[in-house]
């Protein structure tokens, strides 16, 4: 008990350097944590959760142009599939059930996307989860139906301050300049929000979509089945034994993309590949935060040093009253140890704190959920490392006060 | 007093070190099919060509004009024409109604086998335009391991075809 009592008087002894010891590790460690934290979470939202499209049947271009146009509500479709070719491929056994929607359409920035009725009432956009328009979820209204109506997902509906019976005109393009279709659809629905980037679209009926005024050409196309077109489907695929997805989705991808009109693309495959892309913006934030607790490290260091040139007496005197060389070398050590490690639980709160105040930002921007409770791989490596960190720092100061000469610096002063 | 500090101290320090020698090493996972090399890419440090179906690749002639990707699955043989290189997601079509095969286990029993057309629907394929093939007999039925001959036109000219299943033909 004295051990203790005699590194808690040194920490409040020298308060200040201790004090700024401390915030420069938690800066450094609140950083870290953030950085992995976010980066984590980003990669399970676009890669793990999928968000209810096992594939997306899309026209042949970039597949991360067609997931990120299709789910993420970005970019712009390459082009369109005809409407026979995706009735054929719901022919095919392991595909369960597919949606076709049409977008490139646009209203005061937000996506109006035409999409069956059957995404409102029957998809899930996570497991078990569908769409509702239930005021005690949030939601207001009913799906559409036929004709001239339209729902808006939450994110939108709040930004625009869609009231229901409001009506509005599409632009075609998803730039504010595109021609305007006069139709005046009526807003029937406000989907409760759901954390997801489909919170951030407008969606109105595939048939409305064709009788926009202006696609005069593309109804009179969309008559004959023939000839409708189709912008791409979300597909859903069989599930094997445990859940899994059929492994004949390797078959069906391969035989789609040999085809000159339309393409199979995994969500799950085609999204790693941004993350690779942008990998370098996480890896340079990491390597920052890296470097401040490395530097926080050696701030730690001096600051023991320091005092510890101060301490030569108090020490010499313990050696006198009967403590050994080891003992004032694991007291100095653990000093440092309680230091990085008080940094450490202060940089942790931290870390979780700028992910709460990002995950509301990013979740407005983008419809992608955060928690800030999520625990990432640092915060499992975080007190392993943080006291790795204190005994490293420690290491110089303690060899230094192992080696206090008790006659040298017990000679009196004055 | 001094021995429980001594205790704590170590124990800190140890569960330290153990945690952080085994937390940090990182997962890896493959997805997919498998994934073989020919001689020539792999000698210039060049990417592993992936088999789409998770077959084996064997060479037509060579690594650059083609492959045979071989698949047994119960007692059905598939054969999947595709590109060289790295081009072994590109379906290649051929003329030919099927593909006679020549197939010796590895006990160094003989059989004959002709591979039937299947075309691929979703990709416009027919019969006389097929880049699939398959066959159905009882004895591929636990067949592990054989080397099979032939030939088809591909790209243009008839062209060997040798297979090393499960292990892949690779001249280069």
């Amino acid at each position: 008990m004295m051990m203790w009592r005699i590194i808690l008087k040194s920490l409040r002894q020298h308060w200040l350097s201790t004090g700024l010891a401390i915030l420069s590790i938690a800066l450094g460690v609140g950083l870290l944590i953030s950085v992995v934290s976010l980066r984590e979470q980003a990669h399970n939202n676009f890669t793990q959760v999928g968000l209810g499209v096992d594939a997306v049947l899309g026209p042949k271009g970039s597949p991360l142009q067609i997931v990120l146009n299709a789910i993420y509500n970005l970019e712009e479709m390459p082009g369109k599939i005809p409407w026979p070719y995706y009735q054929q491929v719901l022919k095919n056994p392991i595909v369960v059930e597919g949606i076709p929607f049409c977008s490139g359409h646009s209203y005061a920035g937000f996506r109006v996307n035409a999409i069956d009725r059957r995404f409102l009432t029957d998809f899930e956009f996570l497991p078990g989860q569908k769409f509702s328009f239930n005021p005690a979820d949030g939601g207001q209204g009913r799906a559409f139906n036929e004709g001239e109506e339209a729902v808006a997902g939450a994110a939108a509906a709040r930004e625009l301050g869609v009231k229901l019976g409001e009506t509005f005109n599409p632009v075609c393009g998803v730039t504010d300049n595109g021609p305007v279709h006069h139709n005046n659809i009526r807003f029937v629905g406000i989907m409760a929000p759901t954390g997801t980037p489909y919170d951030r679209a407008i969606y109105i009926p595939l048939t409305t979509f064709y009788q926009l005024e202006g696609h005069e050409a593309v109804a009179k196309m969309a008559v004959d089945e023939q000839y409708r077109e189709i912008s791409g489907a979300f597909l859903k695929i069989k599930r094997i034994s445990g859940g899994a997805i059929h492994p004949g989705i390797m078959d069906l991808k391969y035989e789609i993309n040999q085809a000159p009109t339309a393409q199979f693309v995994v969500p799950n495959e085609v999204l790693p590949k941004l993350f690779t892309m942008i990998g370098w913006v996480d890896n340079t934030l990491l390597a920052i935060s890296i470097m401040v607790i490395v530097l926080a490290g050696l701030f730690l260091l001096v600051a023991l040093a320091s005092a510890l040139r101060e301490r030569r007496r108090d020490i010499a005197l313990m050696r006198a009253l009967g403590a050994t060389r080891t003992t004032i070398f694991g007291l100095v050590v653990s000093e440092s140890v309680i230091i990085a490690v008080l940094g450490g639980v202060c940089g942790l709160v931290l870390g979780h704190a700028i992910v709460a105040a990002a995950a509301d930002a990013v979740r407005v921007e983008t419809g992608l959920r955060f928690s800030e409770f999520y625990v990432s791989q640092a915060d499992w490596v975080l007190f392993p490392a943080i006291i790795v960190l204190g005994l490293l720092s420690g290491l110089i100061p303690a060899v230094q006060a192992y080696r206090t000469g008790v006659l040298k610096n017990l000679t009196p002063i004055s | 007093m001094q021995r429980t500090f001594w205790i704590v101290l170590s124990v800190a320090v140890l569960s330290a070190v153990v945690v952080f020698a085994t937390g940090c090493q990182k997962k890896t996972a493959t997805v997919g099919g498998s994934a073989t090399c020919c001689g020539s890419c792999a000698a210039a440090g060049g990417e592993k060509h992936e088999a789409h179906h998770g077959g084996s690749l064997n060479a037509i002639e060579t690594c650059a004009v083609g492959h045979a990707e071989i698949k047994v699955v119960g007692k059905t043989l598939s054969c999947w024409l595709v590109g060289g290189e790295n081009e072994t997601g590109k379906a290649v079509r051929t003329a030919d109604p099927a593909i006679d095969l020549k197939v010796t286990a590895d006990g160094g029993k003989t059989w004959s086998i002709s591979l039937q057309a299947k075309p691929l629907e979703l990709a416009g394929e027919k019969v006389g335009d097929c880049s699939h093939f398959e066959a159905t007999t009882d004895w591929l039925d636990g067949l592990k391991k054989f080397h099979a001959e032939g030939a088809v036109n591909f790209k243009g000219q008839k062209r060997a075809v040798k297979i090393d299943y499960p292990e892949g033909y690779d001249p280069d």
